[in-house]
């Protein structure tokens, strides 16, 4: 115990200096300055792309309204019986298909 | 000569060259620190203090005036400290991590690195800090964010440890 202790009492008087101070603040406020200019223009993107969102939206929207509108068109002929019909005859082909496997799987 | 809080608050209000007296300040205190956390790497040491620069002026916002700089300072080199393990952790097997694959330098291989080499780097902050910076148990608890309790044990630990291999 003796020992350690006087190896830590030793360490307390030690003082550790970086080989070049002046230098290793210069890189190291030159790194910070990067940081902050690397954020700032991340912000101004940011913003930038902000204010251009609406005619953005505008630009996609005047050939897309052409398309919407076909799309509109082709589902309001649309008969939901049939529909709700045809989805129930799927699903019955569907469920039959995995019973049919499982029961083959069974007896192979 | 101006205080740390003045200097703190003269870079939040107007750039980071007010910043630079605070480096030149601290810059051997962390990397002292850092050498002792590491048990004399050199290079990882000069990283900790750097990336401790960094993070701080990154969250110098969040800076308690009411607390001191220098403690403040110490937290996040202890955490820088911690990543750093994380980063070698994810190149490194994972049984090699605690000797911090670090060959010393000549003229950097004192008896303090010696001595605390056997433990794992936690224990080896957690040694440093109580030990060499004569922080509290529970300073270093909130430096390292663990309980007081497991700081205690493993400081406990890390002493049983250190009194088998150089006994």
């Amino acid at each position: 115990m003796r020992f350690i202790d006087d190896i830590i009492a030793q360490e307390k008087d030690v003082q550790y200096q970086q080989r070049n101070k002046e230098l290793f603040s210069y890189y190291t406020l030159t790194l910070i300055a990067q940081d902050q200019a690397a954020k700032r223009l991340r912000q101004r993107l940011k913003w930038a792309l902000w204010f251009l969102l609406p005619a953005l939206v505008g630009l996609l929207l005047s050939p897309a309204t052409g398309w919407i509108m076909t799309w509109i068109g082709t589902f309001s002929g649309v008969n939901v019986v049939r529909v709700i019909l045809m989805a129930a005859a799927s699903y019955t082909v569907a469920g039959l298909c995995v019973f049919g496997l499982k029961r083959a799987r069974l007896f192979s | 000569m101006e205080s740390d809080i003045e200097l703190v608050s003269k870079t939040l209000k107007g750039g980071s060259h007010h910043y630079g007296v605070l480096v030149q300040r601290y810059a051997d205190y962390l990397f002292g620190l850092g050498m002792r956390l590491t048990a004399g790497n050199r290079s990882l040491a000069e990283d900790i203090s750097q990336q401790t620069f960094l993070k701080s002026y990154t969250y110098l916002a969040s800076f308690d005036a009411r607390k001191s700089f220098k403690h403040w300072l110490t937290g996040i080199a202890v955490n820088c400290f911690k990543d750093a393990l994380k980063q070698q952790r994810s190149y490194v097997d994972i049984d090699t991590v605690s000797e911090l694959t670090h060959e010393p330098e000549l003229g950097e291989d004192s008896e303090f690195f010696r001595l605390i080499r056997p433990l794992g780097p936690e224990d080896r902050a957690l040694f440093t800090l109580r030990y060499v910076y004569d922080h509290t148990v529970d300073e270093i608890a909130q430096l390292t964010s663990l309980r007081a309790g497991t700081v205690k044990s493993k400081l406990s630990r890390a002493m049983e440890v250190l009194r088998q291999c150089h006994a």
